[in-house]
């Protein structure tokens, strides 16, 4: 991969992260490796680094970051939080960093369905009538197959 | 006093002791198995049984028990006894066939079987553990039951709540039938060892450690049974001097002093509350503190490198550097702990020492701080040399599975992916942190504190609390090593000294000795005190017959034995004894000349004999200690040893010890911040000092800094200095002044100063090098050929006349480790990493909107300087390391200054336009040879002084008299100058306020008829003892000079001539005692 | 002990063994449980996608039970994890917690604070206490082999749930399964996650999470796992039989709740517990036991 020119990336990224309260401290990262070391996601995938995005992040590559399939691997498991040494909420830069793919319109599909499902219908898993009899049949109090209060909390979802 | 007879030999004993306690006496042996000092005797096993006839008939009683009357007649070894005794010891050997004590006792009197039927018992009811729970005050265990039914019980047999698990009963016990687990429902276990970290056990009566001071036992009032139950007291039944007072209370002494000095040092810091290392649970993650017991010879594994859990010695550990330090998530400890890099990597060398060169030795770290002197080679050697590996990658936890013994450690390797491995031990380095109880204090009396809760000091006093008069060194006022604990200490001092000048003296007490009798002329008459040294040396040596064979050598005049030689009323005694017996040398067989042999020396001096008239030998920790098992070797050896020191001390002459006037004027060469605080310092505490200076003007490397860490100013403070030295009327300053000559020795220097074109001389006592060092200019990264290339030097300037431009600036960068940490240069400079975060921050302060970054290969922001990296990264400064291997490409592009630089996290390059790059140049000293060679003192290849002791004299050199301070020593930053600078003046002042020295005896003689001139002898002397004589008619031979030398005898031992002898150790005295072997 | 049931998405349409398991269980131990109609999915799905609506979700759930004076129980660890962070972020940013109580007056409802919220697991293990439950057993699962598997969330971050159990050393869990006089299983990767949040991105790589511990397990001999998470099961239970037929491996492993353990030492059968609705086959290694 050629050079990371710092003259082309984005230098207020990292001042539009430091407002946000998930990302205040990411500049405190001094490179220790620790969620790396920590991290199940790049045990097993090694396009996947924390502190190799937080580098990105202070080094301003804006567009890299948000347009990549990597920043949605992260399982949120908090192992890294937990445990860094700086007190960098990783986890929830993270997450800070998916919303702002999504905002900016990179989410992979799997995760859009999720989002439709859920800000749609009030359940990732909507039920059914056939649902219930097999409650009914279980023993188990019913639940409603619709929800009403969705629309209200998210009106301008479709 | 009672008279009686034992076999047939007249004794003596006092009204109330028994027969055994007369016999033990004069040495007449009689078994015992129910017997101890410190108790009542019981009569339980009978096997001490001897013959009593009372001048009609004969009978048997107990020895242990029957007290001595007038006239009677005892019988320990006829028939009788003896046969009685074999059935005793048959009888017991039935009723306990597996007892060792027993089968021993067996074979001695010819028993193999029993002719009784084995019983499988292991208790010979002999009632010592009952009797001593009793004198412990507990009772927790009785005899129970009748006849054959008896048993050693505990009340009701179930566990008894009230056995305070002492082990008093198991120690006693003679066939280790008493096992505590089965007596205390408590769990028992054993008092933790505060010095050995817990991992061995201590008695509640115990010398803390073997360099303790006092080095006697002190009783923990916590554990001791005699606290708790008013019981016990056996250990004065042993001590021999009645020195256990029970009733000892907490003084609190009141003391009007005039300043006070804190060193109350630190804490470790205790892992167990940070569960994911595994520490408290799984025994083989220990602390570093607990491995280096374990290294230790004298620790609990005696220097063997084994694992905890299985006593099996590891293949694989791995230290985890910055446990509780460099955290600010987990445990508030967001500084650096300084020393911890540097004592993994030294643990791991002498790890790989002791076990083999096959130890995988794995120290996995963040940034890699190795930056005291010569700290920086150890770490090349240690992984070049000996294989240590080095891995950058901070370990979050340890990861352990109940049940399995591995310990898993999972780091990051080169290409940034999670790789696990396992490890036999893994040893935690440690930081340091400051007690609770210390911050109460701290507050009591009323001192600041940093927010790492260290002591606050400026760095223009470092070592001055926020309270005048109360100074602070050491670990307290930040975590450091020892030199520079040892240097805080002479700075301390120093400040100390100033504030108390005027008392100086006024409470020391001089002592006034007789005139020394002139002996020339006389025969030797020897006095030989053997000491037994309580039973430390009697229990095994046949003192008495020692001191005999003593009576009988050459010359010796009289003998006698002490219990005590060192005791008081010793001392008086053998004053008289050498005045009566008009002695004129002196032999004390007894312990080692490291306790006590100024003391004799002292009572020599008392009585008119020249201290050099004695010679001590060791018959304790060279005899009596290691020949335990061996009584009557022991004993010879003693005697050997008293015949070779007979032999030598016949030889012996008394010895004059030079005296030396110390002129009272000081000498610092160089004005910069280090001298000039040396200057003011000695100054404060009464000294005339010239002070010189080449260039024109003071101040050094410091005219050319801009601010300290702490953010001080560096010109205004510097200014101030300028300001108090020139007003100073002790201080003469010098500028413009070289050094042309030195002649003379420590007091007595004649130096020839140089300026001008004019030559004078001047006289002082000492002199402090304080040269220094300069910013050298680097050779790379286009320095020189761009003009927006910088040292750090050349920005401060740009800091301090304030430069408009630096604010319009889009870009800076700074490279650090610039000509430092290089193969030809192989050392740190110490300042440079903390300076770019001073100077990046700086730049932030100036345009926030610029972009700064930081090229690095570790960063060394030691201390708490690591919390001005942490603002700096807060700041937005960003850092990206690299390795020497892959440094930064620096070029022009079109007129732009670029630079390109591997990212190993991102594992791409990274490139940047800078406006500014600012090189972290080394730090180079002047190397300056004419002025070592005049005052004979020794400088390493890198050009550096070599001081006297890399950490216990950091401040002074080898030779008498001159001392240094500052960068010529090694880079250091102002704080640790200037307290480097007061240290060297405290240590010239111990000199200088004595006003004579009186300097050993056992100096080396040259004898210039027999010297060759080769010079052998001059190169080889570390002091700079030996000199060309100049005068006719010895010109070009050598003389020593007394006042340098200090006895080592390599001169003598370099001699192929035979010219020189070391006095009070001569060619014919150790040739006499050889003879006597 | 009375709380409001909070069941989520999975349970009712995946995992009705736990709930089902986790209701005998609670009623055994006297923790009451009520099931309000309405509450929605917690917000945990959204919350990559959308910070905002996630909060404004948890809130609504939060706010119904706080309105009805109901604390919340929850059997799933994201559930839980979700509904306290959301409280916890409430509770220090004044400036979400206007925005969300703007939202939630379009339904009637206010944020005022939150109710008790807390996993199920947590309520066994601090609320009733070892002794309480070892009082219903009836038989003893001694020779039954079982590893635990904690997740991420039902610790996870440590300051939102009051530090009861150390994330980097856990004992709840094991401490509740002992006592039925089960052996506890240690293995390495104990604290691993087990991959699910990644499934709907990329299923291979989260597989790959997944496989790694199921092979620790397997190397360790455990004979089951334990679980508090029915997200977890998706991973463990649900696509066991894929990652062998991926790997080319077996494991058969049958995957337990927490409950359905409790509930087999209680005495109850295997259909009360929903023991048929595992994935893999329970059958045979629970056998000597019913």
């Amino acid at each position: 991969m050629g050079a990371v020119d710092l003259d082309q990336c984005d230098s207020d990224f990292a001042k539009e992260l430091a407002q946000q309260p998930e990302a205040e401290k990411i500049s405190a990262c001094f490179g220790c490796r620790t969620c790396i070391a920590g991290c199940p996601m790049s045990a097993v995938n090694d396009t996947f680094n924390p502190a190799r995005i937080i580098r990105m992040a202070l080094y301003g590559m804006k567009e890299e970051i948000l347009e990549s399939p990597f920043i949605w691997l992260c399982t949120s498991c908090y192992t890294c939080q937990e445990r860094c040494p700086q007190g960098v909420r990783i986890t929830d830069f993270m997450t800070l960093l998916k919303n702002m793919a999504v905002k900016e319109g990179h989410e992979p599909s799997g995760i859009k369905a999720q989002m439709s499902l859920t800000k749609g219908q009030g359940r990732i898993y909507p039920l059914d009538d056939f649902d219930n009899k097999k409650r009914k049949k279980a023993g188990l109090p019913p639940l409603p197959t619709t929800c009403d209060v969705i629309r209200d909390l998210f009106p301008d979802q479709i | 006093m009672i008279t009686f007879k034992i076999n047939d030999k007249e004794v003596y004993g006092e009204k109330g002791q028994y027969i055994l306690d007369v016999a033990k006496k004069v040495g007449v042996e009689i078994p015992t198995l129910c017997h101890h000092e410190a108790l009542e005797p019981a009569g339980m096993c009978r096997l001490c049984t001897v013959e009593l006839f009372d001048g009609r008939k004969t009978k048997f009683v107990t020895a242990c028990n029957y007290p001595i009357w007038e006239g009677m007649e005892v019988f320990t070894d006829t028939d009788s006894v003896t046969e009685g005794r074999k059935l005793i010891v048959e009888l017991l050997l039935a009723r306990c066939p597996d007892v060792e004590l027993l089968k021993d006792l067996g074979l001695k009197y010819g028993i193999k079987e029993p002719r009784f039927s084995p019983e499988g018992d292991d208790c010979i009811l002999c009632g010592l553990c009952v009797r001593i729970c009793e004198k412990m005050g507990n009772s927790a265990i009785s005899f129970t039951g009748r006849g054959v039914e008896m048993k050693v019980d505990t009340p009701f047999s179930v566990q008894a709540e009230f056995c305070m698990g002492c082990g008093s009963c198991a120690s006693v016990c003679p066939t280790g039938h008493i096992k505590l687990e089965d007596i205390a429902v408590h769990q028992v276990k054993p008092i933790p060892s505060e010095y050995d970290m817990g991992l061995m056990g201590r008695k509640p009566i115990y010398v803390p450690y073997a360099q303790a001071i006092p080095n006697i036992p002190a009783i923990d009032r916590d554990m001791c049974m005699h606290f708790k139950t008013g019981g016990c007291k056996v250990c004065t039944e042993f001590c021999g001097v009645d020195a256990i007072d029970y009733l000892q209370q907490d003084e609190i002494i009141e003391l009007e002093v005039g300043s006070i000095i804190l060193a109350p040092g630190f804490q470790p810091f205790d892992p167990t509350q940070l569960t994911h290392y595994g520490y408290g649970w799984h025994p083989n993650v220990m602390t570093a503190m607990e491995f280096e017991r374990i290294l230790s010879a004298s620790g609990p594994t005696l220097g063997h490198l084994t694992r905890p859990s299985d006593g099996r010695e590891p293949k694989k550990i791995a230290w985890i550097q910055c446990v509780g330090s460099r955290e600010e998530n987990l445990c508030d400890h967001g500084y650096c702990s300084s020393v911890c890099c540097m004592y993994a990597v030294k643990e791991a060398v002498i790890a790989k020492e002791h076990a083999g060169a096959d130890l995988d030795c794995t120290i996995f770290f963040m940034d890699m701080r190795t930056h005291g002197k010569d700290f920086e080679r150890y770490y090349d050697d240690a992984r070049n040399k000996h294989g240590v590996r080095f891995i950058r990658s901070r370990v979050p936890a340890v990861e352990t599975v109940k049940g399995r013994d591995e310990l898993a450690i999972t780091y990051v390797n080169e290409q940034m992916t999670p790789t696990t491995e396992s490890f036999d031990l893994v040893v935690l380095s440690v930081g340091m942190e400051t007690p609770e109880a210390l911050t109460e204090l701290a507050d009591r009396l009323d001192i600041d504190l940093t927010p790492g809760h260290f002591c606050d000091t400026p760095s223009f006093h470092p070592v001055a609390t926020s309270r005048e008069g109360v100074f602070v060194c050491g670990a307290f006022a930040g975590p450091k090593d020892i030199p520079q604990s040892v240097v805080e200490a002479g700075s301390a001092a120093a400040e100390a000294g100033a504030l108390l000048k005027e008392a100086r003296n006024t409470l020391t007490k001089q002592e006034t000795f007789p005139e020394e009798r002139v002996i020339a002329g006389e025969r030797p008459k020897i006095g030989v005190f053997v000491c037994r040294c309580g039973i430390n040396i009697s229990g095994v040596v046949d003192v008495p017959a020692v001191r005999d064979y003593a009576a009988s050598l050459p010359y010796v005049e009289y003998v006698t034995d002490n219990l005590y030689t060192c005791s008081q009323d010793t001392q008086e005694a053998m004053g008289k004894v050498i005045s009566e017996n008009n002695l004129n040398r002196i032999v004390v067989a007894a312990c080692t000349p490291k306790t006590h042999e100024p003391l004799f020396q002292e009572t020599l001096v008392g009585a008119g004999l020249n201290k050099y008239l004695f010679e001590m030998t060791n018959i304790r920790n060279q005899d009596s200690w290691v020949h335990k098992n061996d009584p009557q070797m022991a004993t010879q050896k003693a005697r050997d040893l008293v015949r070779m020191a007979v032999a030598k001390v016949a030889l012996m002459e008394p010895l004059v010890e030079t005296e030396l006037e110390i002129n009272q004027q000081a000498l610092v060469v160089g004005a910069g911040i280090s001298g000039m605080a040396a200057a003011m310092s000695l100054s404060d505490q009464g000294y005339e000092v010239c002070l010189v200076e080449r260039e024109p003007f003071p101040g050094g490397q410091g005219s050319l800094l801009f601010r300290t860490w702490k953010g001080e100013d560096v010109q205004m403070n510097l200014s101030q200095m300028v300001d108090k030295v020139q007003s100073d009327p002790n201080i003469d300053l010098r500028l413009n002044t070289e050094l042309a000559g030195v002649e003379g020795f420590v007091g007595n220097f004649k130096t020839t100063l140089s300026s001008d074109g004019h030559e004078e001389q001047i006289e002082h006592g000492v002199a402090v090098i304080a040269t220094g060092a300069f910013e050298e200019k680097p050779m790379e990264y286009l320095y020189g050929e761009d003009d927006r290339v910088l040292t750090h030097l050349e920005l401060d300037q740009r800091f301090i006349s304030n430069d408009p431009t630096l604010k319009e600036m889009k870009s800076a960068v700074f490279i650090q480790c610039v000509g430092s940490r290089e193969p030809d240069r192989p050392y740190c400079s110490r300042v440079c990493c903390t300076h770019a975060m001073e100077s990046a921050l700086h730049l932030k302060e100036l345009n926030p909107g610029m972009r700064v970054v930081v090229l690095y290969r570790d960063i060394r922001t030691y201390g708490e300087r690591e919390y001005l990296y942490r603002e700096a990264r807060m700041a937005g400064v960003l850092f990206i390391p690299f390795s020497v291997d892959r440094k930064p490409r620096v070029f022009l592009d079109e007129g732009s200054l670029k630079i390109q630089v591997m990212d190993p996290l991102l594992g791409r390059e990274v490139a940047l336009t800078a406006d500014l790059l600012c090189l972290a140049s080394a730090i180079v000293p002047y190397r300056d040879e004419t002025l070592a060679r005049m005052f004979k003192v020794p400088m390493n290849e890198d050009g550096f002084f070599v001081e006297a002791h890399a950490k216990l004299g950091p401040s002074e050199f080898a030779t008498d008299g001159v001392f240094l301070c500052g960068m010529d020593h090694y880079p250091k930053p102002i704080d640790e100058s200037i307290a480097q600078a007061l240290a060297a003046a405290s240590r010239a002042v111990t000199l200088l306020a004595r006003k004579t020295v009186r300097m050993s005896g056992t100096v080396a003689m040259a004898d210039p008829s027999q010297c060759s001139g080769c010079g052998v002898c001059l190169a080889i002397c570390p002091y700079s003892a030996p000199g060309v004589r100049e005068k006719d008619p010895f010109s070009g031979k050598i003389e020593i000079n007394p006042a340098l030398c200090k006895g080592c005898g390599l001169c003598v031992a370099s001699c192929r001539s035979g010219a020189l002898n070391l006095k009070g150790f001569g060619e014919n005295q150790i040739m006499a005692m050889i003879n006597e072997v | 002990m009375k709380y409001a049931l909070f069941l989520g998405c999975t349970i009712p349409a995946r995992a009705r063994n736990y709930e089902l398991s986790a209701r005998r269980v609670a009623e055994k131990t006297g923790v009451e449980l009520v099931d309000p109609e309405d509450f929605i999915c917690c917000g945990f799905p959204t919350k990559a996608g959308d910070m905002d609506a996630s909060l404004l979700m948890a809130a609504y759930n939060l706010a119904l039970a706080r309105k009805r004076n109901l604390d919340v129980c929850a059997l799933c660890s994201s559930c839980t994890s979700a509904l306290s962070e959301a409280a916890h972020h409430l509770s220090e940013n004044e400036e979400d917690l206007a925005t969300v109580n703007e939202r939630l007056s379009a339904v009637g409802l206010q944020y005022e604070g939150s109710p008790k919220i807390r996993h199920f697991a947590r309520v066994l293990f601090e609320e009733v206490g070892v002794e309480e439950i070892q009082k219903h057993f009836e038989k003893d699962l001694n020779g039954l082999n079982i590893a635990t598997h904690y997740g991420c969330h039902y610790l996870k971050p440590s300051e939102i749930h009051d530090g009861f159990d150390d994330p980097e050393n856990p004992k709840s869990l094991e401490t509740l399964v002992a006592l039925t006089g089960a052996t506890i299983i240690d293995y390495p990767g104990k604290k691993t996650c087990c991959g699910g949040p990644v499934l709907p991105v990329d299923e291979k790589t989260a597989m790959r999470v997944t496989k790694g511990k199921l092979d620790n397990l397997k190397t360790a001999g455990a004979d089951a796992l334990c679980l508090v998470c029915p997200f977890c099961s998706v991973m463990y239970d649900g696509n066991q039989k894929s990652i062998e037929g991926e790997y080319e491996t077996e494991y058969k492993i049958p995957v337990l709740y927490l409950t359905q353990i409790l509930g087999m030492a209680m005495g109850f059968d295997r259909k009360a517990l929903g023991l048929n609705m595992n994935v893999v086959k329970t059958k045979d290694l629970l056998k000597p036991y019913f």
